[in-house]
């Protein structure tokens, strides 16, 4: 099983439900120990995408594997994948231990070792003391912990989790995503987590995919996937981004490293998922607020384009200022309230960048 | 009422002691009101049942008033009659087979009509429904010239049949409710953690259909045990209890005795019932479930 590649694999998956395509023939790879997520949202498929993994529905097209094994059609009780569902679906009649003692029994365990592993999952998920009581009486940050303790004492390969803190109010849900993070760390499987919130994704994953309509945009650390977004959605849909469309000036290695936006702006980019782009072609400039700055007069040395500032807005450690481009569209700038600043609304304003944070994407679908 | 205190506090002319009175005038009345119609409806409900018992223990052959005193010779009358005896053994017998073959037929095509799409199910739904609409009397006049057409012997074994047929759709209505009411994830979760399809049914399904199907047990059983229109059509020669009284309610002479043996069986039937409903409660709550929820759902 450690000599399998991956531990989940999935080739030109595609699932239809009569006309609905809920997923368009993804590709994804998940290694052993890695903690993966499935970004995108509502609607895009994230859902049906793991319950083909749990086995609940069958891809229409492709393959699964699993550990390797092509695993289409094995029924969910024979997977070695558990599922943590958002609902958590605790078996309301049987204790916190009844319910996560339910897997390993259905295993055949002897009862000394079903109790044995019980109680140490219960540990890792702090919940030992609480073994005898009905989920009715707990709350929903406990009911969370029984169901991962539920899932995880049967030590699948995967574990799949559907928004599983969906239910958490926001203090609770920024402690759990830690706990979860520290919980995979310590049981070291791979665990595949559903979520539509970027900053959760981002925060927990070692790897995420970015979903839209049915496929993935782009698969990539949070990193990757925030200085470097592969489409425009990506961009967008992760952090904030503010976009310039520019055409392609000079190009090496078949990819744009000058570019000029449309108010004559000229600007080198430093990274860009446009692989076959021509002299000429139109692309968008990615630029993130808090590369942005703001001057008085145009600076000398960097790219810059002219505007006014419309609004100024204090947020604590932050402060974000929009400025309205005389070429027209907005910009937002963010700095850090440390910097002094006396940009007022109605100031004119030049929003420079620097060049090693442009990132070019397609404007294909603009 | 509150509505209409708000109004008159916001015309304001009257003072606040005027509107103060008139309104504990008015809330009295509606109090007297409700609490007459409570009695109203009581009386109609329990009214014949208490008449009933009260004359069965009347020193007289005649229902009718002045009371001529208390005697329980009725009831030992009653007691002594043989074919008391046996109609109410007939009741049982029927009761207690009918009672399982409805909860396992009501289970099943409730699990069914619930879990599974099939292309008829809309149809097939309908028909099960279907004897909870269909009069009774319709039902007995049917399932006696089903049975004489088929050349069926009528016996207990139709009046089980019949009993089965009406019955049983109730149990399918009661437990689909309730399983629609689960939360679909709980099956799925099941499957999940390595529980097969029928594992899952026993563990997780069955269990949270107790409460269920322990009510449709009581629902069934005494419906089966009291009921007279069906049988009356599909017993042939033999007694159940309810025939045996209509049958004997045609001799006056027997009257008081016929309301000294209701009486008996009606305060027997409740009390097992009420009794059985408590145990229900009992086990229901060191489950942690609330009996309510049969009802009026989770
Ligand atoms: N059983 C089904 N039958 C028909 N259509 C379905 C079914 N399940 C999902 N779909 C459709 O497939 C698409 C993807 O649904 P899915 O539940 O996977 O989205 P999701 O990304 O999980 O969304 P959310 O964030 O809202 O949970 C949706 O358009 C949905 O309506
Ligand atoms: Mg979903």
């Amino acid at each position: 099983m450690n000599d399998a590649p991956y531990a989940l694999e999935l080739r030109k998956v595609t699932k239809r439900f009569g006309d609905i395509v809920a997923v368009d023939g993804i590709d994804l790879q998940v290694p052993q120990g890695e903690f993966f997520s499935l970004l995108g949202p509502s609607g895009c498929g994230k859902t049906t995408t793991l319950r083909m993994i749990a086995g609940f529905e069958e891809p229409t097209e492709g393959t699964l594997l699993l550990a390797g094994k092509e695993g289409n059609e094995i029924p969910p009780f024979r997977r070695n994948t558990n599922l943590v569902f958002q609902s958590y679906a605790l078996f309301p009649h049987m204790t916190v231990f009844e319910n996560v003692a339910f897997g390993p029994r259905r295993a055949r365990l002897p009862e000394p070792e079903v109790r044995e592993r019980v109680m140490a999952a219960l540990e890792t998920v702090r919940m030992a003391g609480l073994a005898e009581r009905l989920p009715r009486s707990l709350s929903g940050g406990q009911r969370q912990r029984v169901a991962l303790a539920r899932a995880l004492v049967n030590r699948p390969a995967v574990l799949l989790l559907d928004e599983p803190l969906g239910a958490l109010d926001l203090k609770l849900r920024k402690e759990m995503q830690l706990e979860l993070k520290r919980i995979q760390r310590e049981v070291g499987i791979c665990f595949v987590y559903v979520t539509h919130d970027q900053e959760e994704a981002m925060t927990m994953s070692d790897r995420l995919a970015v979903m839209n309509e049915g496929r993935i945009e782009q698969i990539g650390t949070p990193e990757e996937v925030y200085h470097r977004p592969a489409t425009r959605f990506v961009a967008e849909f992760i952090g904030e981004a503010n976009i310039l469309e520019a055409t392609v000036d000079r190009v090496e290695d078949g990819s744009p490293v000058q570019v000029s936006i449309e108010d004559g702006t000229t600007t080198t980019v430093a990274s860009c998922n446009e692989a076959d782009c021509e002299v000429g072609s139109r692309v968008l400039v990615v630029l993130r607020p808090e590369h942005l700055q703001l001057h008085r007069s145009r600076p000398e040395d960097l790219p810059a384009t002219e505007g006014r500032v419309a609004e100024v807005i204090f947020q604590g450690s932050v402060i974000r200022f929009v400025v309205e481009r005389l070429a027209g569209g907005t910009l937002t700038v963010l700095d850090t309230t440390a910097t002094p600043h006396r940009a007022a609304p109605g100031d004119g304003v030049w929003v420079s960048w620097l060049p090693e944070w442009a990132h070019v994407v397609s404007s294909s679908d603009l | 009422m509150a509505s209409i205190s708000t109004i008159h506090a916001g015309t304001g002319t009257p003072g606040p002691r005027v509107f103060h009175l008139g309104s504990t005038l008015r809330r009295r009345l509606a109090t007297t009101l409700r609490s007459a119609f409570l009695l109203f409806v009581g009386f109609v409900l329990f009214g014949p049942v208490i008449i009933l018992a009260a004359f069965s223990l009347n020193d007289s052959i005649i229902l009718g008033f002045p009371f001529k005193g208390v005697t329980l010779s009725w009831y030992v009358e009653a007691v002594n009659e043989p074919d008391i005896w046996s109609s109410l053994r007939a009741s049982l017998q029927v009761a207690v087979i009918v009672t399982p073959i409805c909860l396992l037929l009501g289970l099943t095509s409730a699990i069914a009509l619930t879990r599974f799409r099939f292309r008829l199910r809309g149809p097939v739904t309908a028909f099960v429904a279907l004897p909870l609409v269909i009069p009774w009397l319709i039902i007995g006049v049917g399932s006696l010239l089903f049975f004489s057409a088929t050349g069926m012997k009528l016996s207990l074994l139709t009046v089980g049949i019949s009993h089965v047929v009406i019955a049983f759709p109730l149990v399918t209505v009661l437990l689909s409710a309730q399983l629609y009411r689960l939360d679909p994830h709980l099956h799925e979760a099941a499957l999940d953690l390595g529980a097969t399809e029928p594992e899952t049914i026993r563990l997780v399904v069955l269990p949270l259909l107790v409460p269920t199907l322990a009510a449709s047990a009581i629902f069934v059983f005494s419906w089966s045990f009291n009921n007279f229109i069906v049988s009356f059509f599909t017993a042939g020669f033999e007694n159940t209890f309810p025939i045996w009284v209509f049958s004997t309610l045609r001799r006056a002479r027997d009257l008081p005795m016929v309301n000294a043996i209701s009486t008996l069986i009606s305060a027997v039937q409740v009390t097992v019932v009420m009794a059985a409903w408590q145990v229900l409660r009992r086990a229901m709550d060191k489950r942690g479930q609330d009996i309510r929820e049969i009802v009026a759902g989770s």
